[in-house]
């Protein structure tokens, strides 16, 4: 009688960290849209970095 | 009943729940989208998520994972492929694949948060940008993609939970935003009206004023491109918070990448470097604070 509520604790328990982990996936938006590059190619940059992140 | 049997019944109704909860994690039961909410005052004005757009994506991880540290999971989204890029345990990016695509250029997106994208997209579109994906709902946010009036690719998205906002940005993270406009006073007056940010001039040298956007607290920069800056059109770019940018500039060549603006003591003391990924991406490493 003991192996039984140790199987069903393993069991709830492995479904739970599955089902922890594909939710998991569901992160993010993954949208590839029709726009072209913003920095041609062998763009330089324009080299006026002035300021920056507070 | 014989103990034996009653041992296998338990057994099978136990696995029976279990596969169940699996099974509608993983066909969206539990992740319905629920009906949307209104971000909070506060959440408006981040950025809160960035999709690489790239027509290799085998590459991307190779050059994201030996630069960054970068660890990747496969998974879908609508049933095409979708990379997740994880900095230790944090969700950090996604990597779109985009090769089917002959209009997309690899970039990076970003996407701020928005209180309502419906009215977002009305705005967006009122001021003269373009809609490339009208708004959806996904189980985290509802979403959409535009272009500003600038042209330049934006994600917007209404957010359904919590996404942690640091105080203190960690290494090899997105920490910042920057962006690159042709007009400068148009743009403001967008975002401003957009997001509800506050903005004020932290630099004016070289003739170039920089604009901080701020919504409780600073979230993104904003700079005109100088007449003399061809090939660079207005766009968001993303920033990684790198402890020596110029280390990390060394190794972007011989990982694929090219240096776009290597480190100069008239660029934040040397503390910035902008790279191309394989694909062509453009992205900034910034130590911080410089």
């Amino acid at each position: 009688m003991m192996i039984i509520p140790r199987v069903l604790i393993l069991a709830l328990m492995l479904a739970a960290a599955i089902a922890s982990s594909s939710c998991d996936n569901d992160a993010g938006f993954g949208y590839g849209v029709p726009a072209g590059s913003r920095w041609g190619g062998g763009a330089a940059g324009p080299g006026v970095f002035v300021g920056g992140p507070q | 009943m014989p103990s034996r049997v009653v041992s296998r019944r338990r057994l099978f109704t136990t696995t029976s729940i279990g596969a169940a909860l699996v099974l509608a994690c993983a066909f969206g039961v539990a992740n319905r989208p629920a009906p949307a909410a209104a971000a909070g005052p506060a959440d408006a004005g981040r950025f809160v998520w960035r999709d690489l757009m790239t027509k290799d994506v085998s590459a991307a991880k190779r050059f994201y994972g030996d630069l960054f540290g970068w660890r990747f999971e496969d998974t879908k989204r609508g049933g095409r492929p979708y990379v997740l890029a994880k900095s230790g345990s944090t969700l950090v990016a996604g990597i779109v694949d985009v090769s089917a695509n002959a209009d997309a250029g690899p970039q990076w997106l970003s996407y701020l948060a928005v209180a309502d994208v419906d009215k977002t997209v009305a705005q967006v579109r009122a001021d003269g940008g373009k809609i490339f994906i009208e708004p959806r709902d996904l189980p985290s946010a509802r979403v959409s993609v535009v272009a500003d009036p600038q042209g330049a690719p934006l994600g917007l998205a209404q957010l359904r939970r919590d996404v942690p906002d640091p105080a203190t940005p960690a290494p090899n993270q997105f920490f910042w935003q920057e962006y690159l406009a042709r007009d400068a006073a148009q743009a403001l007056t967008f975002y401003k009206s957009l997001a509800g940010y506050e903005s004020s001039i932290t630099d004016s040298r070289l003739g170039i004023e920089y604009h901080v956007l701020r919504k409780t607290r600073a979230r993104a920069g904003l700079f005109q491109l100088p007449a003399t800056s061809t090939g660079v059109e207005p766009n968001w770019l993303p920033y990684v918070l790198i402890n020596d940018p110029s280390a990390l500039a060394a190794r972007v060549s011989g990982l694929g990448g090219r240096v776009i603006l290597p480190a100069a003591p008239e660029r934040r003391n040397g503390s910035l470097v902008v790279i191309a990924d394989p694909g062509g991406a453009p992205l900034a490493l910034q130590k911080y604070p410089f």
